[in-house]
C-alpha cells in the first residue's frame, strides 16, 4: 500500500496558514450589498498626520474629501484619503486619472497608491500617545486587493496613501482632476489638486546617510523575514532604500570579499543616489593591546583595491567611503574607548603609509591626488558622545539629543588634525555626523512609531540647520524581537505585528517590512520611511536655497544671512533638536521654503536678514533691478538692485512675511512663516517685580538707558560677584500666559561673553536644566519652551532661573522685554 | 498487526485518554476561589496557611463569599517569578506575595492595551474590616510612602502592598559578647577597637560571604544614610542636589544633578566598610573563608560562633529556628544599634572627636535631649543617625488586573491590615511584622514575650526610628535607572575581599568609578527615562 505522508502535508498546510496570517484582517474580497455613500465618510488628512485606525475623529478633524498637495518638480510628495464607514465595507477600490493644468497633463503613472496597514501599539513610548492601531506599513494597493485587505470594518478608519513623483520636466501649475473611489456598488468622485512649484529638485544629494540593514540578526533580519538570505535579496533592499535617498550601511558584499565589494563599488560608486559607502571589516583579536581590533591586512587590502580601481577608471571611488567599527559603538566604557583609540590610530597609520606609497608609484591618473586625499580624509565614525579620553580622534557621531543645546553642540566642533605640516595632512570631524535610535524619542525628532509624522521630516531640517552632513540610523530591518531583559531575542511570527521589537521604543530598528508574506520580491515600505525621504529632499532644497545666498554674497558682495532668516522659520518647527511644530506650521514652513526658492530662481530676490525685536520681525529683502516688490519700504540702492525692509508684527494668531514680486509681468509670492501670536511684556514695574537677582549687592531696577541705540525702558540686572552662583530668577506665576508657551527673554550683554544655564523650577523648588548657552556681547535671546516641561500631578511652574557662569565676576545685563508664545 | 503498530496505537490511545481527561484536574479558577503564590525566601511561608484559615473564618468573609475556596498555594524561590507571571497575562494566580519590586512594570499593558497589574487605590482608600480606619491610615507612614507609586506621567497611585517591615543591619552574638565582656560599640571607630579586642580574644569579628551583597545593601546604606541624613539619602535616589542646604527647610532648592553620586556619605561609608573587611588591611577581621562560603554556610558558621558579627536581616530568626529545633543553638543573636559612623563629626562643628561623639550617643540612648557643649544642631544630626534603621524592601503583594478572584484577593489584602491578621502573621513568622500599626507589646503581651530577642530588639529599635526608604520608592530608580552602585561594583564586599589583588578595589576607587560612570549623558537619560525631562 502506498504510504501517505500526512505529516509533511500538515506542515505545509500550517505554514500556508502562517504565511497568510499577516494578511488576515476584515473579511475581504468581493462586493456584496450596495452601500449607501452616506454610510462611508471619505475625508482628508495632511500627509504629516497619522490617522489611527481605532480613534474617533470629529468633524473638526476631518478635512473635506479630496487630495491637495504641492510639490517641486522631481520631488516625491504624498497625500492621504481616509475612509470611515458606518457599515462594514467588504472591498473598496481607487481609480486614478490624469490631472490637467490647461494643456499640461500630470500622468496618473506618476502616482503610486498604497493601503496603509496598522500595527498595534500597546505600550506607547511617550506619555500622551494612545494605545491603539498606528498606521505604518504601506502595502501596494494592488497587492492589498489581491490579498483581500481592501476592506474596512465599520467604525474603523482606513487610509489610502498616494505617493506622487513629479517628473523633472513637468510644467509648473496647478493640476486638477478627480479620482474615483468605489465601494459596495457606489462610486464617489474625489477632487484632486496638485500644485507643482516652478522649481526643480536636483538629482544631487548633499547629505550622507548610513542606515543599518542586516541579513541576520539573531533569529531575525532580512533572511528571516524574506526567507531568503541571498545577497541578491540584500541588494533589493539596498536599491529600495536608495530610492528613498538613503544609503544602506553595506554594499551587497560579504565582509572580507574584497572582489565582490569592488564589483559593487563599480556599480554604486558612481550612482548619484549613493553618498556613503561603509568599508567592510573583520574583527580580530589584537594581542598588542589584549582587546578586539580589526584585521588590518584586510583593511589595507580594501584600500588598495579601491585605489587600483580608481586608477584604472580615473575616478575617485574613495569620495564616498567611510568606516564604522561597531565594536566601539556607543562607546562609554574605558575598554571601548581604548579600542577606538587603538583601532583608529592603527588605521590612520596604515592610511598614511599607503598615501606615501601611492604618491611614489607609477600611476598617473589625473584623479590620483584627489584619491589620496579622499582616502586620508575618509570619515571614520566614532559613534558616541564626547569623551575626553577619546584621544586619537575621529568623526564624532553623537546621538541627536547631543545637539539639543548650544553648549553641547559646541563639544562636537573640534577638528582633529593629523600629520600636520606633511603631505599626508588629514583631518577628522570636519564633516559632522549624528545618529538616531529609539532613545531619541518624542519630543526629540525621531523615527519611532509613536511620534508625529512631521518629526522624521523636521529631523532633516534640523540636520541642515546644524550643519550636520551625515545621519546614521542603526537598523531598518529589525525583523526580530528583543526581550526587555538581557540579550535575548525572540522570533517574530508575524512581521507586520509587534512594534515593540527593541523595547521600550515602538518602531525602533525597522522602517521596512518583508515583502515575502505578500509575494513581493523585496521590502515593503512605511509612512515613516516616506517621511524620512521627504525630509531628505527638503534638506537638499535648503541646500539649494542657501546656494543663492552664498551666490549673492560672492557675486554682489551683499551680506545675506541665510541662517538668520531661516531661524525665523526653524523656530516654528523645532527648538534645539526637539520638535515644536504642528501639521499647520510644517505646511507653512514648507510653503515658505518653496516661495523663497521660486523667488530666488525666477527673480533673484532674497530675504537677506530677519531680526526679531519686541514682538515684531524686521526683514530686509534684496530685489534685483527689473523686479518690483510690493509691500516693502526701500532701504537702500545697491549696484544691481535694491534692499527693502518690511516689519511684521507678531500680534496675530498666524503671522508671516507676505510680499509679491513681479518680473516681466509675472507675479511671485514671497512669504516667510513666523508662527503664532507673541505676547510682549515690556520692561516696566510689573516685569521688574517679577525678576529677582540672587546674592548680596545684586539687584534688578527699571532704567531708561544703558543700551546703545535703544529707546525705551529696560530692566537692569546687576549681579554682584559671588562665591558659588549668580542667578536671575523670573517668577513665572507673575507672567501671564507663561504656561504651555515658548518664553523668550531679550537680553543685552554690554560685557564679555559668558555662559548662562537655563533652569525651570516647580512649586517644590526642584529645578531642571534646560540648556546652557553663550551670551555674546550685544543682544541675545534666551528662550525656553515651557510647554516641554514635565510636571507631576501636584506640580506647577514657578521659576525660570538664569544661572551665570564665572560667578566671581560681577555682571550687568539689560532686559528689554520678554515675549511669550509664537 | 505488527507489534510496532500495536505499540503506536496504544500510545495514541493513551495520549487521547490523557487529553480527554486532562480537564478533570484543572485548577478551579472561579471568582470565589483564591489562588495565592508566595515567594519562599528568608521569611518562609509557614504563616500563610494560618492567615488563609483565619481569613476564611471572618464573619464578613463568610457572608460575602459563601463558596470561598483556596487553591493550592504555589511557591518557589525565584525572585522575578511574580512579575514575570503577571506579565505573561496567563497566570491563574490571583494574589502574589513576592520578594520583588515590579515597579518598572506596573504601568505595562498587554497587546490589547489592558494593564497587567491591578491598581490598588480602592484598597488603600477602603476601610480595614471592622476597625473603622482606612487601610492607608493603618499602614505605617514610611511604608505608605514607599508604596505610593509615581507613574511615568507624574500621577500618584498604588500597585502593591508591602507585607513585611523587617530590619537589616549588624547582627551580633550577644552571648559571646557577654561571655567575653565585649561592649556593643557606639561608633564605627569604637567598632574598630572592638574588632581588635575580639581578635585578641582569639575570635573572629566578622563572618559573611563575599558572594552575597549584605554589606552593600545593608551597612553601606546605613552608614551612608547616617552621614548624609535620611532626607539627603533619599535625594540621592531622586537625583536631587540641594543647592542651599543651610536655608530653612521650606526655602530649600534642588537641582537634578549627577553630583548626587559625589555625596560624601557614600565615600565615608565605603571607607568604613573597607576599614573593617578590606583584604589589604594589616589587621584581618574576617573569617578566612569569606570568599568561598555560600550564604547558608556563612550563616550556619555565624550561628556556631565562627564569627561574632554578621550583616543580616531579621529573617535570621526564622533560619535559626530551623536549626535550633534540634537544640544546637542556644546563643542569643540580635541586632546591635548600628554604630554611628565616626566621620559624621566632619559635619559637626561642636563634636571634636570620636570620644565626644560616643558620649553624645550615650546621652541619646539615655533619652536625653542635649549633651554638654554640643550644639542643638549637631545633637540632632547625631540623634537622627542613631535612629536610622533600614527596613526590608521589595517584599510586595501584587494582584494581576485580570485575576478571576480579584475581589477576594483585595479583601484578603484588606484583612491583612487587621490586628488579628497582624497577630497571626507575627506568631507564625517567628516574630516578623507586617507594615501596619499594631503594637504587639500591648495587644498581645504573651506573644510578645515569646518572641526571640532579635525580634524584640527589632521592634524596640523601630519605635521612633527614622527609616531609610527603599530605592524603588522613586521613579528615577525604577524608570531612570539610578542605582546605589553599578557596573560590576554591585557587590562591594567582593571587591574588598577578592583573593586576587588585581580584582580588588579601594573605597575611593569605587566611589570615583561611580562618579565617572554617571556622566552627564547617562544622567540626562535618567531624567528623560523617568519622564522628568523630555
Amino acid at each position: 500500500m502506498k504510504k501517505t505522508r500526512i505529516f509533511p502535508k500538515l506542515m505545509a498546510f500550517a505554514m500556508g496558514v502562517t504565511l497568510l496570517l499577516p494578511v488576515a484582517g476584515c473579511a475581504g474580497g468581493g462586493e456584496t450589498a450596495k452601500i449607501d455613500p452616506d454610510d462611508v465618510d471619505i475625508w482628508a488628512a495632511s500627509n504629516t498626520q497619522k490617522i489611527f485606525q481605532d480613534s474617533e475623529y470629529g468633524e473638526e478633524d476631518r478635512a473635506p474629501a479630496g487630495i491637495s498637495l504641492s510639490a517641486f518638480k522631481n520631488e516625491s510628495e504624498s497625500a492621504q484619503l481616509v475612509f470611515t464607514p458606518e457599515v462594514d465595507v467588504p472591498s473598496y477600490d481607487v481609480e486614478l486619472s490624469d490631472l490637467k493644468s490647461g494643456s499640461n497633463v500630470l500622468s496618473a503613472e506618476n502616482v503610486s497608491v498604497y493601503n496603509q496597514k496598522y500595527i498595534f501599539v500597546a505600550e506607547p513610548t511617550t506619555a500622551g500617545y494612545p494605545v491603539g492601531y498606528y498606521p505604518d506599513a504601506l502595502l501596494p494597493f494592488e497587492t492589498a486587493k489581491e490579498y483581500g485587505e481592501n476592506c474596512i470594518t465599520k467604525g474603523e478608519n482606513q487610509s489610502v496613501w498616494f505617493d506622487y513623483h513629479i517628473p523633472a520636466t513637468q510644467a509648473a501649475g496647478t493640476y486638477t482632476g478627480t479620482y474615483k473611489v468605489s465601494f459596495g456598488g457606489t462610486n464617489v468622485e474625489v477632487p484632486v489638486s496638485v500644485t507643482v512649484y516652478d522649481y526643480t529638485l536636483k538629482d544631487e544629494i548633499h547629505s550622507r546617510s548610513l542606515f543599518g540593514m542586516h541579513i541576520y540578526w539573531n533569529e531575525g533580519g532580512i533572511a528571516a523575514g524574506e526567507k531568503d538570505s541571498s545577497w541578491e535579496m540584500f541588494g533589493k533592499y539596498y536599491d529600495y532604500l536608495l530610492d528613498y535617498r538613503i544609503c544602506g550601511r553595506n554594499l551587497p558584499a560579504a565582509a572580507g570579499d574584497v572582489e565582490t565589494f569592488i564589483e559593487q563599488l563599480k556599480i554604486y560608486g558612481k550612482d548619484w543616489r549613493v553618498t556613503n559607502i561603509t568599508l567592510p571589516y573583520t574583527e580580530k583579536y589584537d594581542s598588542r593591546y589584549g582587546e578586539t581590533g580589526i584585521d588590518y591586512d584586510e583593511f589595507k587590502e580594501y584600500l588598495v583595491a579601491i585605489y587600483q580601481l580608481s586608477m584604472r577608471e580615473n575616478y575617485n571611488y574613495f569620495a564616498k567611503i567611510s568606516t564604522y567599527f561597531t565594536m566601539f559603538d556607543e562607546a562609554s566604557t574605558p575598554a571601548q574607548i581604548s579600542m577606538a583609540n587603538n583601532i583608529l590610530a592603527n588605521c590612520y597609520e596604515i592610511q598614511e603609509d599607503l598615501a606615501d606609497q601611492w604618491r611614489a608609484d607609477a600611476n598617473d591618473a589625473a584623479v590620483k591626488d584627489e584619491v589620496i586625499s579622499s582616502m586620508l580624509n575618509m570619515v571614520q565614525l566614532f559613534v558616541s558622545y564626547y569623551q575626553s579620553s577619546f584621544t586619537t580622534g575621529g568623526t564624532y557621531c553623537p546621538i541627536l539629543g547631543q545637539y539639543n543645546t548650544e553648549e553641547s553642540r559646541n563639544k562636537y566642533q573640534h577638528i582633529y588634525e593629523y600629520a600636520e605640516g606633511t603631505e599626508n595632512y588629514h583631518t577628522q570631524n570636519t564633516e559632522k555626523w549624528w545618529y538616531n535610535a529609539g532613545a531619541t524619542k518624542n519630543p526629540y525628532a525621531s523615527y519611532n512609531m509613536d511620534t508625529e509624522l512631521y518629526s522624521p521630516r523636521i529631523y532633516s531640517w534640523m540636520q541642515y540647520a546644524y550643519d550636520v552632513t551625515g545621519n546614521l540610523y542603526w537598523s531598518t530591518t529589525f525583523y526580530v524581537k528583543k526581550l526587555y531583559s538581557g540579550n535575548f531575542y525572540e522570533t517574530l511570527q508575524d512581521y507586520y505585528s509587534d512594534p515593540l521589537r527593541f523595547p521600550p521604543y515602538n518602531g525602533d530598528g525597522f522602517l521596512l517590512y518583508p515583502g515575502a508574506p505578500y509575494g513581493i520580491d523585496g521590502p515593503v515600505g512605511s509612512i515613516r520611511l516616506t517621511a524620512v525621504r521627504d525630509g531628505l529632499e527638503e534638506y537638499d532644497l535648503l541646500y539649494d536655497l542657501e546656494s543663492y545666498y552664498l551666490g549673492l554674497q560672492s557675486e554682489e558682495g551683499i551680506a545675506a544671512d541665510f541662517d538668520g532668516v531661516m531661524s525665523s522659520v526653524y523656530n516654528t518647527l523645532f527648538d534645539g533638536t526637539k520638535v515644536a511644530a504642528s501639521n499647520e506650521s510644517f505646511a507653512n514652513a514648507r510653503a515658505s521654503l518653496a516661495q523663497m526658492l521660486v523667488a530666488a530662481e525666477k527673480t533673484g530676490a532674497l530675504v537677506i536678514s530677519a531680526e526679531e525685536k519686541t514682538g515684531a520681525v524686521t526683514f530686509e529683502i534684496y530685489v534685483p533691478d527689473g523686479v518690483t516688490l510690493e509691500g516693502g519700504t526701500l532701504l537702500e540702492e545697491t549696484e544691481n538692485g535694491s534692499i527693502y525692509t518690511v516689519t511684521v508684527k507678531l500680534d496675530q494668531d498666524e503671522n508671516s512675511l507676505a510680499c509679491t514680486l513681479t518680473k516681466d509681468g509675472k507675479s511671485y509670492a514671497l512669504s516667510v512663516w513666523l508662527g503664532g501670536k507673541k505676547i510682549v511684556h515690556e520692561a516696566d514695574e510689573t516685569l521688574k517685580d517679577a525678576f529677582s537677582a540672587s546674592g548680596e549687592g545684586s539687584s534688578v531696577s527699571l532704567v531708561s538707558d544703558g543700551v546703545p541705540s535703544y529707546e525705551g525702558s529696560l530692566l537692569k540686572a546687576e549681579l554682584a560677584a559671588a562665591e558659588s552662583y549668580q542667578r536671575l530668577n523670573l517668577d513665572l506665576t507673575a507672567v501671564s500666559g507663561a504656561e504651555n508657551s515658548k518664553l523668550e527673554i531679550w537680553l543685552y550683554n554690554p560685557g564679555d561673553a559668558c555662559s548662562v544655564t537655563v533652569k525651570i523650577g516647580n512649586n517644590k523648588n526642584i529645578f531642571t536644566e534646560h540648556g546652557t548657552l553663550t551670551l555674546n556681547a550685544g543682544w541675545n535671546t534666551v528662550s525656553v519652551d515651557l510647554a516641554s516641561v514635565n510636571l507631576a500631578a501636584n506640580e506647577s511652574l514657578k521659576t525660570l532661573r538664569l544661572e551665570f557662569g564665572e560667578p566671581s565676576l560681577s555682571k550687568t545685563f539689560y532686559i528689554s522685554n520678554i515675549t511669550i508664545g509664537g | 498487526m505488527t507489534k510496532k503498530r500495536v505499540a503506536v496505537l496504544l500510545a495514541f490511545a493513551l495520549l487521547s485518554f490523557s487529553l480527554l481527561f486532562a480537564g478533570c484536574n484543572r485548577r478551579d479558577n472561579s471568582v470565589e476561589t483564591l489562588e495565592i503564590y508566595v515567594a519562599n525566601f528568608g521569611y518562609g511561608y509557614e504563616w500563610l496557611q494560618p492567615l488563609m484559615d483565619d481569613f476564611a473564618k471572618q464573619d464578613w468573609v463568610k457572608e460575602k463569599y459563601p463558596n470561598l475556596k483556596f487553591e493550592e498555594v504555589s511557591k518557589n524561590s525565584e525572585r522575578t517569578y511574580a512579575v514575570d507571571q503577571i506579565k505573561s497575562g496567563k497566570t491563574t494566580v490571583d494574589l502574589f506575595i513576592s520578594c520583588s519590586s515590579g515597579a518598572d512594570s506596573f504601568e505595562s499593558k498587554d497587546s490589547k492595551g489592558n494593564p497587567y497589574f491591578e491598581d490598588l487605590t480602592d484598597v488603600y482608600e477602603s476601610e480595614v474590616p471592622g476597625e473603622g480606619v482606612l487601610f492607608k491610615d493603618k499602614m505605617q507612614d514610611e511604608f505608605l510612602t514607599m508604596s505610593t507609586y509615581e507613574t511615568y506621567g507624574g500621577e500618584y497611585t498604588y500597585f502593591c502592598v508591602p507585607w513585611v517591615t523587617g530590619m537589616q543591619g549588624m547582627v551580633y552574638n550577644r552571648t559571646m559578647f557577654e561571655e567575653y565582656g565585649w561592649e556593643v560599640p557606639n561608633t564605627t571607630d569604637d567598632l574598630l577597637v572592638l574588632c581588635d579586642e575580639i581578635v585578641a580574644d582569639g575570635e573572629v569579628p566578622f563572618i559573611f560571604t563575599s558572594k552575597e551583597n549584605y554589606w552593600t545593601c545593608m551597612m553601606f546604606l546605613l552608614w551612608w544614610g547616617q552621614y548624609e541624613g535620611a532626607d539627603n539619602y533619599a535625594n540621592f535616589y531622586q537625583g536631587l542636589v540641594c543647592t542651599n542646604p543651610d536655608a530653612p527647610e521650606d526655602e530649600r532648592e534642588y537641582d537634578y544633578s549627577n553630583e548626587v553620586f559625589a555625596q560624601m556619605g557614600r565615600l565615608r561609608s565605603l571607607e568604613t566598610i573597607s576599614s573593617l573587611i578590606h583584604a589589604d588591611n594589616p589587621k584581618n577581621y574576617c573569617h578566612e573563608n569569606v570568599n568561598t562560603l555560600q550564604f547558608t554556610q556563612a550563616q550556619s558558621k555565624f550561628l556556631t560562633r565562627e564569627g561574632a558579627m554578621m550583616p543580616n536581616g531579621d529573617w535570621l530568626e526564622a533560619e535559626m529556628r530551623k536549626v535550633s529545633t534540634s537544640g544546637a543553638i542556644t546563643d542569643v543573636f540580635t541586632f546591635m544599634k548600628t554604630p554611628v559612623i565616626s566621620s559624621i563629626i566632619e559635619k559637626c562643628t561642636t563634636i571634636p572627636d570620636n570620644d565626644t561623639l560616643s558620649k553624645v550617643i550615650d546621652a541619646i540612648d539615655a533619652g536625653e535631649e542635649s549633651y554638654g557643649q554640643v550644639s542643638a544642631e549637631d545633637f540632632a544630626k547625631v540623634k537622627e543617625a542613631r535612629k536610622i534603621v533600614l527596613p526590608v524592601g521589595n517584599h510586595t503583594i501584587m494582584i494581576p488586573a485580570y485575576a478571576t478572584a480579584k475581589e477576594v484577593a483585595k479583601d484578603f489584602v484588606r484583612y491583612l491590615a487587621t490586628d488579628g491578621a497582624n497577630n497571626v502573621f507575627m506568631e507564625y513568622s517567628n516574630g516578623a511584622s507586617m507594615p501596619f500599626n499594631y503594637d504587639v507589646e500591648t495587644e498581645d503581651p504573651e506573644l510578645y514575650n515569646s518572641l526571640a530577642q532579635i525580634q524584640k530588639d527589632r521592634i524596640s529599635l523601630c519605635k521612633g526610628a527614622t527609616y531609610l526608604l527603599n530605592e524603588n520608592t522613586y521613579k528615577t530608580v525604577y524608570y531612570g535607572g539610578i542605582a546605589r552602585v553599578s557596573q560590576g561594583r554591585t557587590v562591594v564586599e567582593a571587591l574588598f575581599t577578592a583573593q586576587n589583588e588585581k580584582d580588588r578595589m579601594s573605597a575611593r576607587e569605587i566611589y570615583d568609578a561611580e562618579i565617572a560612570y554617571w556622566d552627564d549623558v547617562r544622567f540626562a537619560n535618567v531624567l528623560t527615562n523617568s519622564g522628568i525631562t523630555n
